[in-house]
């Protein structure tokens, strides 16, 4: 069995289980004022609204993670060299200053995809963000694609 | 902004909204990284991202979506709101280059399970170059009479 074919098949049995759960995470004042700072967005009228992306920030959707930096935190040992694949972000309602958001990741799918160079592994997350009450205020899809396996 | 009654009657690639971002700092990196938890070097470290082959440090992706997701939302005021955004990366963002956004309606406003949707397009150029696609919608919230 390849190492792609490996790591794949773990991430498939770890489908739906939870990757990490976090929160509540309350959109106060210094939370907005933090993530309107990282965004550097031009629109001043934009600063006393929530931004929709700020889901990125609660949530650390972008598990671009290293070997070198984080390897505790690596989606499996075997894959390497990711590539962002793309994002998906879905949201049910406008988000709101002052509420608490929660929210949980899982592996939604893992497989092999045959290209012009070579194998590579495609891993989707989904996380979710809830609301005070439980109820989906989002959700996001990432997808990491890694151009090498090892045993 | 744009209110449903706009909305309703906007033609496929219709430009909504037209902005030019100011050039990336490592400052601004620095904040994004912090606020969002991210470690990877290759977003903070000229010397690492030099290693692993570009040329300079490389602006994250999600940052890029943010700011795409943020001209949608400049559109509209809640309880209106961004619906989606499903963002292709065609190019890297490095330090020190800038993105141009341009929001596009891909056809009127039409109701459906969700309320009234626009969808839209917003498209990433730096350098006159596509680096960044994606497919979007607004929904808009039917107010009482």
């Amino acid at each position: 069995m390849s190492a792609f074919q490996a790591a794949v098949d773990r991430l498939q049995a770890r489908r739906g289980q939870p990757l990490r759960s976090w929160g509540p995470v309350t959109l106060d004042a210094v939370t907005l004022a933090r993530f309107h700072e990282a965004l550097g967005w031009p629109n001043p009228a934009a600063a006393g609204s929530v931004p929709p992306a700020v889901l990125l920030q609660l949530g650390n959707i972008e598990i671009d993670v290293t070997r070198d930096a984080r390897p505790h935190e690596d989606l499996d040992p075997g894959l390497t060299n990711a590539l962002n694949g793309g994002t998906a972000l879905h949201w049910y309602r406008a988000l709101l200053p002052g509420e608490a958001i929660s929210g949980r990741s899982a592996i939604k799918d893992a497989f092999l995809r045959e290209g012009k160079s070579g194998t590579s592994a495609v891993v989707l997350q989904e996380t979710v963000f809830l609301d005070g009450a439980g109820e989906p205020v989002a959700r996001a899809e990432k997808t990491t694609i890694f151009r090498g396996a090892v045993a | 902004m744009i209110d449903l009654a706009t909305a309703k009657v906007l033609a496929s690639g219709e430009v909504l909204r037209r902005i030019a971002l100011k050039p990336v700092t490592m400052t601004q990196l620095a904040f994004y990284c912090a606020a969002t938890r991210v470690t990877d070097p290759i977003h903070y470290d000229r010397d690492f991202a030099r290693a692993t082959g570009f040329p300079d440090v490389v602006v994250n992706g999600s940052l890029r979506i943010a700011w795409l997701t943020q001209a949608l939302a400049d559109l509209v005021a809640a309880p209106d709101h961004v619906a989606a955004l499903s963002c292709a990366h065609r190019g890297p963002l490095l330090v020190g280059q800038a993105m141009a956004i341009e929001v596009r309606a891909t056809a009127g406003a039409t109701e459906g399970e969700a309320g009234w949707q626009l969808p839209c397009e917003v498209l990433g150029n730096c350098e006159g170059k596509l680096i960044d696609h994606a497919e979007g919608a607004l929904t808009f919230v039917a107010r009482a009479a």
